[in-house]
């Protein structure tokens, strides 16, 4: 119970909530589309993968444009996640050092307002797929789960970088590089059956990995998750999870000194 | 329930404080060739030590000592926001930490959305804080400068918006660090007048201070610190005469 409450924050609500509207005052302040700014780099972002991937590099793949935005928008959410989460407690240290706040609050509703954006974009990914003529079936609702998931994840992951991050500033170099590896491991732009069959086993140390070949079987190829693929996302995040609880009941005292 | 509203027992706090060595291009790859790359050391210093004693409810009390005396690690303490090394702090009831101008501020909002953002971070609801509101702006007499950037706000006006916040919302424990310093004396005087309300109001309430006149004509009980340790704990007027013997010794 107390693990619950503290680590998803149940108790701080209301201080989540203005956290996250705090984040999205200051992130769309004096900027004019704001918010639209969620939907337009991401759409961008699809088209030119698009552009360069189907029309230059000939990947052949059905509904491809599709496979590209019903990916590019959870994948925005986790890298982003991973970018400003990881900093999060560093740079909140007055409010660590001179106000009792537990420091996981900042970091989920961090993660909150990422998620946010996400929900933002499914619309868009709604859209693409009516505009592609691909069937909606009961398959599509396995995207819900997924997306909780993918939070948890990216939350975990964020917390773990987070307070490794107050004693090694490096890790935030680290990490623009990763996102970048990561990216590439992960099924966004490929399928995962595109990879030689003996590598594939490689996937599962991906902690996202068949997370996103979910996503395209919610999406796109309107099938089944196999039970291994749900295995190793549960795995994954309860590992993850657990981790990051445990880091963070070890040095949450420790963190607020050295910050 | 307690009688008390802070109790310690033999606390004592120390901090590992990290020295960055000068480094250099050369030192670090030759560290790094034998295997000896050091990037800085760890050194134990102790801020405070054994310290025991009661705060009961509804006192009044004032904590003095030279700068550096560990006065303030022993409110983040109390607050909650470090945790001793050794021995234990009890608190009984709703506390609020006022240690810091600013503190507990997002810089890039608006005094009026910080009204919301600060009473959130101590635990207070949003329907809470909108029936205290407008005590805490009247009180604040920050007027149209309420709806600027906090980040724009002089020391002054911080400080009017962190006292009307954290005197209007009905903490039992109230911690003020050397804070009201920076007011002017119509805002200074108005604060204290608020704290004396606050006091006889049953809160209890421990201010830290250089000012002896403050302590004697506010306090009930004084407690001083030095190396480390209380050393007087007793009566405000004596404890202001400790106080100020610290300094007239040498």
């Amino acid at each position: 119970m107390k693990f619950t409450t503290e680590y998803f924050c149940i108790n701080n609500k209301f201080l989540v909530r203005n956290l996250v509207s705090r984040n999205l005052k200051i992130r769309y302040r004096k900027s004019f589309f704001g918010m639209l700014w969620t939907l337009l780099i991401p759409a961008g972002m699809a088209i030119m993968y698009y552009l360069i991937f189907h029309h230059v590099l000939k990947v052949q793949i059905e509904n491809y444009l599709l496979v590209i935005i019903g990916c590019i928008v959870p994948w925005t959410f986790f890298s982003n996640s991973l970018g400003t989460g990881t900093e999060m407690l560093v740079s909140n240290y007055t409010l660590l050092n001179k106000v009792k706040l537990p420091p996981q609050s900042l970091i989920f509703s961090d993660a909150s307002t990422h998620m946010l954006n996400l929900i933002l974009g499914i619309p868009v990914i709604i859209a693409t797929k009516l505009l592609m003529g691909s069937d909606f079936t009961f398959k599509i609702f396995q995207f819900i789960p997924l997306m909780v998931a993918l939070f948890l994840i990216a939350y975990a992951l964020s917390i773990i970088f987070g307070i490794v991050y107050v004693y090694f500033r490096d890790l935030k170099y680290v990490i623009t590089l990763l996102t970048q590896f990561w990216f590439y491991a992960t099924p966004v732009m490929y399928q995962v059956d595109m990879v030689p069959e003996k590598f594939r086993f490689l996937m599962h140390l991906n902690p996202v990995g068949f997370l996103f070949t979910g996503i395209q079987k919610s999406l796109v190829s309107n099938s089944w998750m196999s039970i291994q693929e749900v295995t190793s996302i549960l795995i994954w995040m309860s590992f993850l999870t657990l981790i990051a609880f445990i880091a963070l009941k070890k040095v949450r005292y420790k963190i607020v000194e050295i910050l | 329930m307690a009688d008390f509203a802070i109790s310690l027992k033999s606390v004592g706090k120390s901090f590992v404080e990290w020295r960055e060595r000068p480094r250099s291009i050369k030192s670090i790859l030759s560290q790094l060739v034998t295997f000896r790359l050091k990037l800085g050391t760890h050194v134990s210093k102790t801020v405070l030590e054994e310290i025991s004693f009661d705060i009961k409810k509804g006192e009044f009390v004032g904590i003095m000592g030279r700068n550096g005396a560990g006065k303030s690690t022993l409110l983040k303490m109390m607050g909650g926001i470090y945790s001793p090394s050794k021995g234990s702090i009890e608190t009984s009831g709703k506390l609020i930490p006022l240690l810091e101008l600013g503190a507990g501020f997002a810089p890039e909002l608006n005094g009026y959305e910080n009204i919301f953002l600060n009473a959130s971070i101590f635990g207070y609801s949003s329907n809470y804080i909108n029936s205290k509101l407008n005590d805490i702006i009247e009180f604040s007499e920050l007027g149209e400068n309420l709806y600027k950037p906090v980040q724009n706000y002089s020391s002054g006006m911080l400080v009017r918006l962190g006292f009307s916040i954290a005197a209007h919302l009905d903490a039992e424990i109230l911690l003020f660090d050397e804070i009201l310093a920076v007011g002017d004396i119509g805002f200074q005087s108005k604060c204290l007048k608020k704290i004396k309300q606050l006091y006889s109001g049953g809160k209890t309430i421990i201010l830290v201070t250089h000012s002896p006149q403050l302590i004697e004509q506010f306090c009930n009980r004084c407690i001083v610190f030095d190396n480390t340790g209380v050393i007087f704990d007793g009566d405000s007027k004596e404890g202001t005469g400790t106080y100020r013997r610290l300094f007239s010794e040498k």
